[in-house]
């Protein structure tokens, strides 16, 4: 039975809060009104959890998070937009440089919601994950499965900082459920049928569903397609999806985010260095004005002309 | 229980060692920026004695007169500043940034508004571990000055401590300056009463740097920060010690100069705790109180076991 996106992660947040032990969770909106189109709703019955709503005070909020951390306690502050993680800036990198000299105990966790949806013209917008997280080399993961989601969600509990990030676009969907899922190192996830591939699509960002739909559209032209999920906004290492691109010789990088320092730049970069004769294709949304003006947003690839650079 | 005599004695023994640090900031001993608190001790010595052991404080960059005054060893403070492992950090904060956590030294942040935020965490983070317990309530002290209370995140802060209901105990040392600029030169003045009022957030002024007078009210005020879980606001009158006039030349009218951090260098001093002579040093208002004979013995102790660090021609 298909569950919806937002859905899937409140039933595993229930999971992880039903507990003793203390948690607290905060931000706007967290027990009001939609409780974030559903994503919160319902939590603050599990044992052990304090849930309350908060004012419009996104920096105080991160810094409040750290706090909690440094006296113990587990707590996750969920924000609606990406957006505002802006306003924090000065926790994310100045306070957080203080919990890696180790005065953090517990775990905090942002859960971001990415406005990726379309129609919100020059604001509100933010979808850049890795140039965000790479000015204090945060640990933050997407979510575009089941499968992701249960690995990555119980991260709350976890001691440290990070960031999980959700997409808004995905909201309107069910929670995809991928038959031949592997979690790899760092939250790399596989998408295949087979151990050997003709091709190895990779997504960045929340890019998977165009990474699904291209392995798709290979399968009915006979192409066997493996799908790497890259979870994790700064990856430290490829060698998985090197060693794949190895078997394939046909790479096909998929990347949403408007980040400017994107990784999928870095893997783009490796797998030339080391494999100088595989084919390479990258996609990733560019930047320009006609982007910024309210238009649906969405990040789309020519499958068909794909195919034909790669096998024709 | 405060006995005024010790609460003295503290006062002389931190404006001394911060005199010390700055005659070895004369020598250029220090490769790290520092902001020296003289004439700011009154305040961070009350802090000091009416901390209870649960308690946590949360400091700002100009943090050296609580440092000082919560470390009886200022061996460990100068080794810090020299970025030795053996300094109350391990070498790894500086001056700015230093912490000690064992004295309840939680977090020190050299960004402006920052720690106001994170001390309101710190706070709920007690009241969650205090929760359906026996143990003592706890306190947040949180220092800021009339500089960072400008920032946003002063007012953010105090929303959110008063919305989680934490006693946290927003300390404003208000001296006037912001680096170079003195208030009237920067910004229309803030009516901090209006401000706490808007938010239901008690404002308690203290002024006249007597330190017992300050361990007095702000015991009262930590209680009733405690009872009513509520943050609160003191704001401190402050005359920071060493500023001076510049000569005045052609075109060049004579101007205020406050040192912000390094060296004070009109404050040339090392061993004789009084500085200014006068109401505007805590020091000097406090031996009005007890006289200075009383104090002679603990001096002389005081200025010998300074001395490693003046003699230490090393550094």
């Amino acid at each position: 039975m298909s569950v919806g996106y937002a859905k899937a992660i409140n039933t595993l947040l229930h999971e992880q809060l039903l507990t003793d032990e203390p948690f607290v969770l905060f931000g706007q909106n967290v027990s009001a009104g939609s409780c974030l189109s559903g994503l919160t709703r319902g939590l603050k019955t599990a044992r052990g959890l304090e849930m309350f709503n908060t004012p419009n005070c996104e920096n105080a909020m991160v810094g409040f998070g750290f706090g909690l951390m440094m006296r113990g306690i587990n707590s996750a502050f969920v924000v609606k937009q990406h957006d505002f993680l802006l306003l924090t800036l000065d926790h994310m990198v100045n306070t957080y440089n203080m919990i890696k000299l180790g005065t953090a105990k517990a775990s905090f966790t942002i859960v971001c919601i990415v406005v990726d949806s379309g129609y919100e013209g020059p604001q509100s917008r933010l979808n850049n994950l890795a140039d965000f997280c790479s000015l204090a080399d945060i640990d933050t993961y997407s979510i575009s499965s089941q499968q992701e989601a249960e690995a990555i969600v119980p991260l709350l509990k976890e001691p440290g900082f990070r960031i999980i990030a959700l997409s808004q676009r995905l909201f309107r969907q069910d929670m995809r459920e991928l038959s031949g899922a592997t979690e790899l190192p760092d939250k790399l996830f596989r998408y295949a049928q087979t151990e050997s591939n003709d091709l190895s699509i990779v997504s960045f960002n929340f890019a998977l569903p165009q990474a699904l739909a291209l392995q798709a559209q290979a399968g009915e032209q006979g192409i066997s397609a493996e799908v790497f999920s890259v979870t994790n906004a700064l990856p430290k290492n490829f060698s998985d999806i090197i060693s794949a691109a190895k078997q394939s010789k046909r790479v096909v990088i998929l990347d949403d985010s408007r980040s400017v320092n994107k990784s999928s730049d870095r893997l783009h970069l490796a797998l030339l260095k080391a494999l100088p004769d595989c084919h390479v294709l990258c996609y990733q949304k560019q930047p320009s004005i006609e982007a910024i003006v309210p238009n649906l947003d969405l990040f789309t690839v020519d499958h068909t002309a794909i195919l034909h650079k790669l096998f024709a | 229980m405060i006995i005024e005599k010790d609460v003295i004695r503290e006062l002389i023994r931190t404006r001394m060692v911060m005199l010390a640090v700055n005659s070895k900031v004369r020598q250029r001993a220090f490769k790290i920026p520092l902001h020296l608190g003289l004439g700011h001790e009154a305040i961070a010595v009350a802090v000091t004695a009416i901390k209870e052991q649960q308690d946590c404080l949360v400091l700002s960059h100009r943090n050296m007169h609580y440092n000082v005054a919560n470390q009886p060893d200022p061996q460990k403070i100068v080794q810090e500043y020299l970025l030795e492992t053996s300094g109350a950090g391990q070498g790894q904060y500086g001056s700015m940034n230093l912490i000690q956590p064992e004295e309840g030294l939680v977090y020190t942040s050299s960004i402006l508004g920052n720690n106001l935020c994170v001390a309101a965490g710190i706070a709920k983070g007690n009241a969650v571990l205090e929760a359906g317990s026996d143990t003592a309530k706890s306190a947040t002290f949180v220092v800021t000055g009339d500089g960072a209370m400008e920032e946003g995140a002063f007012y953010e802060a105090l929303l959110m401590a008063k919305t989680a209901k934490v006693p946290m105990i927003v300390i404003v040392e208000n001296n006037g300056w912001s680096m170079y600029t003195q208030i009237h030169e920067r910004r229309f003045p803030i009516d901090l009463e209006k401000l706490g009022s808007s938010l239901s957030v008690p404002v308690l002024q203290l002024k006249g740097d007597d330190v017992i007078n300050y361990t007095e009210q702000l015991q009262a005020l930590r209680a009733k920060a405690i009872e009513e879980q509520s943050p609160v606001i003191v704001e401190v009158l402050i005359h920071t010690l060493g500023d001076y006039w510049t000569e005045e030349s052609p075109g060049n009218p004579s101007r205020i100069i406050n040192y912000h951090h390094g060296l004070a260098p009109k404050i040339e001093q090392t061993d004789d705790p009084e500085v200014a002579g006068s109401p505007q040093d805590p020091v000097s208002v406090a031996l009005q109180r007890i006289d200075r004979s009383e104090f002679e013995q603990d001096i002389q102790e005081i200025r010998a076991s300074l001395q490693p660090i003046l003699a230490d021609s090393n550094h």
